[in-house]
């Protein structure tokens, strides 16, 4: 498996991960003053429930990548679609053109005319990180304390759930991730992927629609 | 057996003289000063930009986000990320050095990065570089071409009808190495980049992103 698409699988499993967990989630968040939450069970058992609520999602994200060296971050559009049980499709639409689905054990991404795809199975380290990600839409991972080191945090609007990674592959991309949620709905604000160099990768998800009707072809790709 | 002969020589001589776009330029009247070198071969293309990038490389093909940025004179920053926003290559470049800050471990062989090295000092050094530059004469297409040569390779540049450069062949003796294609915005700056490679099968197309 390519380099290129080792990454592209890590960033979209974890980034999928996030966003189911984070399935209630949109309002503005404040990561001014975190507090932390030492007893997060309410929270993690809120988490839960609504994800065994969730059977699809369709909103639209805004992702700014933001470089230490540069005076202004790279600002990029799309939309989001998840279905149960292990369908995702992350589709940039500005300023650029690019399509990754997931589509159960096929990762595929679409770039101007080509696609490429390839058989998640076929690595053992993408069948964990879809393990992952089941366990994410059963509402228990956050018990895979194996993968990650859990900790909350809260302001005065928001929950922040901080992962730093504990497995070598994903250790040695980012140095946390970030999930923000609005205190009031569990409504998500941003998610966010630190680089070891404090690089990062901000994803604010709006325009939310859960359970909605959705066609199964959105997430082929011919 | 003198037929022979004769019929290998012409066969040799002909051959050998066979007619080749580079040997049939013609060195022009048109002299050029440094000033001018440095002022038509300015890595302006690339300064403080964002693209997207098409790699095909040995039958496979990916894109991700190339940046560039000048931190000082001659001093540049360039990365490449994924769509997604992972940075898999980091590099700092000045004339005499060529720094890997960060390499993906499946990007991290000298092969590769020496070929980033030299596509790198290609469009950002060839002023600072060379010092020798004539001006050619494609007489049969009525145009200029800048070339620079050290000896072992040349570099023959070509200009558009505004006079800027649209395109760079780097040659050793007779082989073409690789050819860089220019689309120019009014500034000056590139709207794309293409950067094809005879030796290996290697190419990239960077293609300017414009942000709403």
């Amino acid at each position: 498996m390519t380099f290129y698409k080792s990454i592209s699988i890590y960033f979209s499993r974890t980034v999928v991960i996030f966003a189911i967990i984070a399935i209630n989630l949109f309002g503005k968040g404040d990561t001014t003053s975190n507090k932390v939450i030492i007893d997060p069970s309410i929270i993690i058992k809120r988490i839960n429930e609504v994800s065994k609520s969730i059977k699809s999602i369709e909103c639209d994200f805004i992702q700014i990548k933001h470089l230490s060296y540069l005076s202004e971050n790279i600002t990029s559009r799309g939309a989001f679609y998840y279905k149960r049980e292990n369908l995702i499709r992350w589709e940039y639409t500005s300023p650029y053109r690019y399509i990754i689905v997931i589509n159960r054990d096929k990762f595929i991404m679409k770039d101007g005319k080509t696609i490429s795809s390839f058989d998640i199975k076929s690595n053992e380290l993408f069948s964990e990180l879809n393990d992952i990600i089941l366990g994410c839409i059963k509402g228990d991972i956050l018990k895979s304390e194996t993968k990650f080191k859990i900790s909350f945090f809260q302001t005065v609007s928001v929950y922040v759930i901080n992962l730093i990674p504990v497995a070598p592959k994903i250790k040695e991309i980012f140095k946390s991730i970030e999930i923000y949620f609005n205190k009031s709905n569990f409504d998500l604000t941003d998610l966010k992927m630190v680089e070891n160099t404090g690089d990062f990768t901000k994803i604010q998800f709006i325009n939310r629609k859960y359970n909605v009707n959705m066609n199964e072809e959105i997430f082929n790709i011919k | 057996m003198k037929k022979y002969l004769i019929l290998s020589s012409f066969v040799f001589f002909f051959t050998s003289c066979s007619p080749f776009y580079y040997n049939s330029l013609l060195k022009s009247n048109k002299n050029i000063s440094s000033g001018e070198i440095n002022q038509i071969l300015s890595p302006k293309v690339l300064v403080s930009s964002k693209y997207v990038a098409h790699v095909s490389a040995l039958g496979k093909e990916f894109s991700g986000i190339f940046v560039i940025r000048e931190l000082d004179k001659d001093v540049y920053r360039l990365m490449l990320i994924t769509h997604t926003g992972v940075t898999i290559l980091s590099l700092e470049v000045t004339p005499d050095k060529f720094t890997v800050l960060y390499c993906i471990e499946q990007l991290n062989n000298k092969y590769f990065l020496n070929l980033v090295n030299n596509d790198i000092s290609t469009l950002l050094y060839l002023r600072i570089k060379y010092k020798l530059a004539l001006m050619m004469k494609d007489v049969k297409n009525n145009s200029d071409i800048l070339k620079l040569d050290n000896d072992e390779i040349q570099y023959y540049c070509f200009f558009d009808d505004r006079e800027r450069i649209s395109r760079i062949d780097e040659v050793s003796g007779n082989d073409l190495k690789k050819k860089i294609l220019f689309t120019l915005e009014n500034d000056g700056s590139a709207k794309s980049i293409e950067i094809a490679h005879n030796d290996y099968p290697i190419n990239l197309i960077l293609e300017r992103i414009v942000e709403e």
